[in-house]
């Protein structure tokens, strides 16, 4: 048992939620969740999230329309879809229990 | 001079070196097998390519061509393949960081995310892998230990130490300590290259020039990063010794020539008509000293951290500096005004003895007075928290009458005539009159406490027909006696002397 695969089983799941998260109520470029993955170190290297989000675009979770920029190549604008946002509310249900868990049985005696 | 190619990135076209292209290539290669077998693959190379294309695009705001440092730093932040192997389940699989952390120095820097005031004790906390609050703790307890030497010390690693913006500097503040593991496996590395210089296909010139430079460099950071942590260790006890000497009024140091002068408060008070050091004088020594020791901990940091100052700091450090020189002068002219006026003062005292013979001594003869400050025949001492003064000089003369006098001069400056009369009127001399022993104070006092070039000059006036005898203690106190010999004065001591009507003759020399 190592831990670094422990680290990153819990680090997977929550990645995809958290993805799915950024993408809620807006649509943004992989750059945007870069930013705020990025910021909260959730991912390291930004190429992590590149098969992540076609993953998830494949399991028809997430789509997205092109949109030229102004400075560099077209950009990817990716947003929920229904499917997604059903996936999602579920996994913030699952979240909530999971996170309760964990509080509670990493409670110590101490702060009963 | 470098050959670039032109290439077709995410729709965009770039002008990139030869060598950064090969780099490049090689990359998006091994990222291409790498999804190859992935549904999709083909697309989230697009997207990669597409990303890369923007942190070019971003990067070329400036210049026109990719370089392979640009490149190298690209590949850094999109990662390899083997960083987001999504198989979790292969148990040989690494985390994320931990190819980055590889061959890493750890270097310092600030975390903004979790800071108080400049996030100076978080990133410090992070990279000694310490609890937060104990850094924090430490500083606070330096605080007590060296009073303003903290805040000054926070604010210099606030100048020196580079936000941790990135991740990669996120991460290179929790790198791999600099450990003599680390450096061992340095060298088994550059043994793993030694080796490969059999495989035909590597340039063999190439490779010699590339060990031989990166081995100096090696050598040369070493070097710098010791001498930076000297440069640190030196710099922090230099201000902590000059911070304790502003606050707590001197530090205990073995040399005995130092200390009087790192006894700032004293010298200030004696110095200063006012009571309280001005704050002028203060926050020019402050910053005329202050500033260099903190110069010598930035370049220390410089070295060992290899973070660059910004020039601003640089100027600005300079000029603190200059405006230092300005408060310096501005307070030495104030103190000069002291000396503007000078007075006498003197004080005859009769001195009636019983036979004609009076043998002269000086008290305490032992005492040696540390730390005298002399200035042409201007001498005085801190002595027992008091400033007295020590070098007043004796001469003998003939009295017009019958009667033993003691002349006492003392002459003193002062801002103005009247100061100047009252600082000679503090000069006060005293001596005992035992029997026929007539014993005088190896010190006299000054009664304003203050450093106004103090000077006492004592004459004895004897009637002709008198005889003294002069004690070897008497040393250091007469001063160019005239005599019908000629006599210099260290060999008048230990003799009797009477006055004739041409002088001073001795009565007990041999020929």
């Amino acid at each position: 048992m190592k831990i670094e695969n422990t680290k990153s089983q819990m680090r997977k799941g929550i990645l995809e939620y958290c993805i799915l998260a950024t993408l809620k109520n807006e649509e943004a470029y992989p750059s945007d969740i870069i930013e705020k993955l990025k910021k909260v170190k959730l991912i390291v290297v930004e190429g992590t999230l590149y098969p992540l989000l076609t993953r998830l675009k494949n399991a028809e979770l997430l789509q997205y329309r092109w949109e030229e920029s102004m400075v560099g190549p077209p950009r990817k604008y990716y947003s929920l879809t229904t499917k997604g946002i059903e996936f999602l509310n579920e996994l913030d249900i699952t979240w909530n229990q999971l996170a309760k868990a964990v509080r509670l049985t990493t409670k110590t005696k101490k702060d009963e | 001079m470098n050959k670039t190619i032109n290439i077709n990135l995410g729709g965009l076209i770039f002008h990139i070196d030869q060598d950064a292209f090969e780099i490049l290539n090689k990359y998006l290669n091994t990222l291409k097998n790498h999804f190859k077998n992935e549904e999709g693959g083909d697309e989230i190379l697009k997207d990669i390519e597409g990303r890369i294309a923007e942190l070019f695009t971003k990067k070329l705001e400036k210049k026109e061509i990719v370089s392979i440092t640009d490149v190298n730093e690209v590949i850094r932040t999109m990662g390899n393949p083997s960083d987001y192997d999504e198989d979790f389940n292969n148990e040989e699989k690494t985390d994320y960081n931990k190819d980055l952390l590889k061959n890493k120095r750890r270097r310092f820097f600030r975390d903004e995310d979790e800071r108080m005031i400049g996030g100076v004790c978080s990133g410090l906390a992070q990279s000694f892998e310490q609890n937060i609050f104990i850094i924090r703790m430490i500083f606070l307890g330096l605080l007590f230990i060296i009073g303003p030497g903290a805040p000054f010390l926070y604010i210099m690693f606030w100048i020196a130490l580079p936000s941790a913006k990135t991740t990669s500097e996120k991460l290179e503040m929790k790198g791999e300590k600099v450990t003599v593991k680390n450096i061992k496996n340095e060298f088994e590395n550059l043994e793993k290259k030694v080796r490969d210089f059999d495989k035909p296909f590597f340039n063999f010139i190439q490779k010699i020039i590339d060990l031989i430079v990166s081995l100096i460099k090696g050598i040369f950071q070493l070097i710098g990063s010791c001498f930076g942590v000297f440069a640190i260790i030196i710099g922090v006890i230099l201000l902590f010794v000059f911070f304790s000497a502003i606050n707590l009024g001197g530090v205990m140091i073995a040399v005995s020539d130092f200390s009087w002068w790192l006894d700032i408060n004293q010298l200030g008070q004696y110095i200063f008509e006012s009571e309280a050091i001005p704050r002028d004088f203060k926050t020019g020594i402050i910053l005329f000293i202050g500033v260099p020791i903190l110069a010598v901990i930035l370049f220390g940091l410089r070295l060992t951290n290899n973070t660059k100052i910004n020039t601003n700091y640089k100027i600005g450090m300079l000029c603190l500096w200059f405006v230092s020189l300005f408060f310096l002068f501005n307070s030495s002219v104030d103190v000069s005004k002291e000396f503007q006026e000078e007075a006498r003062n003197t004080i005859v005292e009769n001195i009636t003895v019983e036979n004609d013979t009076i043998f002269l001594s000086m008290n305490e003869v032992d005492r040696v007075f540390d730390n005298a400050f002399d200035a042409k025949g201007f001498k005085v001492t801190p002595f027992e928290d008091k400033l007295i003064g020590i070098g007043m000089q004796l001469d003998i003369l003939k009295s017009e009458n019958d009667n033993f006098r003691l002349i006492k001069e003392a002459t003193a400056y002062g801002r103005s005539k009247q100061k100047a009369r009252k600082n000679a009127e503090g000069v006060s001399f005293n001596f005992i009159l035992e029997d026929d022993n007539l014993i005088f104070d190896d010190f006299f006092y000054i009664e304003e406490q203050k450093l106004r070039f103090q000077e006492l000059n004592l004459s004895l006036k004897i009637p002709e027909g008198s005889v003294i005898y002069l004690d070897h203690s008497m040393e250091d106190l007469i001063y160019d006696i005239k005599n019908t010999t000629d006599t210099w004065d260290y060999d008048m001591l230990g003799h009797y002397w009477k006055m004739e009507k041409e002088g001073l003759t001795c009565i007990s020399c041999e020929d």
